[in-house]
């Protein structure tokens, strides 16, 4: 549904970092920054979430099996170059409420995916579409 | 009978213009090729309705057009020779045709750097349109580096957040 939404342009999809596990979150969420310096957030995202090795070398190393350049990405994972983008996201959430994972909101509102979001969403979707309809009427 | 009636026009048309000047010799001969055209359509029109009608001459009707269209061919091709001919004798009106030749070339040259100056934005509509094609179609998400953590339109109305942790 979320794919149909995101295709059709009504919807965009957006990933916040949260840090309820300290350092090892930390190096996490910056690992997958720097993955995006290279042109490849969301390919080393995925890749990453399907991995156990989050330390440092473990990074490293899903970086050189993605073809990344892994001087560059172990350069910018030790320099701690998106620490304050990854922080900011996690602290916007805590002031939002949000401290579990995965939470997901629409239009800033709503909690675990669920059936009544997922009718929220489509609500919208129907409303816009209204609009949409009445606008070319 | 009507066929030859205009074909004799035709070249009726042919020798006045022979004997025109140069500048009337083209208008002549396009004249006379309309005019041969034209009655050839209307005995093909003709043809094809008794054909539709069922009449027992249809046949021979729609044989009889498609002779006048290959006549008509070839009357157009007589035309068009006088036509050339004085083309190549008149060379100011050459001249003038390359000039407007010339002309059209550049301004089509123009209307290319138009599409080329817009071809930009296009190429990024298209490599967004054929991005989330591919993440529809295949869930995976290579690509998405434009937008980092985003993807689809910045502008949508409906934000969908994640807010995850690896651990």
């Amino acid at each position: 549904m979320i794919d149909e939404l995101v295709r059709t342009g009504l919807a965009r999809f957006e990933y916040q970092h949260i840090l309820n596990h300290g350092p090892p979150s930390v190096a996490a969420a910056l690992a997958t920054e720097c993955g995006g310096d290279q042109g490849r957030w969301w390919d080393f995202h995925d890749h990453y979430m399907t991995t156990n090795d989050f330390s440092r070398d473990g990074a490293i190393a899903l970086a050189a099996s993605l073809s990344l350049d892994a001087e560059e990405f172990a350069q910018c994972l030790d320099n701690e170059v998106h620490l304050d983008l990854v922080e900011g996201q996690h602290r916007t959430a805590a002031q939002a409420g949000i401290n579990r994972t995965p939470t997901i909101r629409i239009n800033g509102e709503g909690g675990a995916v669920s059936d009544a979001l997922i009718e929220q969403v489509l609500e919208i979707a129907a409303q816009l579409e209204s609009q949409a309809g009445e606008g070319e009427s | 009978m009507i066929r030859r009636i205009i074909v004799v026009v035709a070249a009726s048309a042919l020798i006045l213009a022979a004997c025109s000047s140069n500048s009337d010799v083209q208008q002549t001969a396009q004249v006379a090729a309309e005019v041969a055209t034209q009655g050839n359509e209307q005995q093909q029109e003709q043809a094809a309705t008794s054909y539709q009608a069922g009449e027992s001459e249809s046949t021979e009707k729609v044989a009889d057009a498609e002779q006048a269209a290959r006549d008509d061919s070839q009357d157009r091709e007589t035309a068009e020779r006088p036509s050339n001919a004085a083309d190549q004798a008149d060379r100011p009106d050459s001249a003038e045709q390359t000039q407007s030749t010339t002309g059209e070339q550049q301004a089509t040259e123009q209307a290319v750097d138009t599409e080329i100056d817009e071809d930009p934005g296009q190429q990024a509509e298209f490599e967004q349109e054929a991005m989330v094609g591919q993440i529809i179609e295949s869930g995976h998400r290579a690509g998405l580096f434009a937008n980092r953590n985003m993807v689809g339109d910045p502008d949508a109305p409906i934000v969908i957040t994640e807010y995850s942790d690896f651990l």
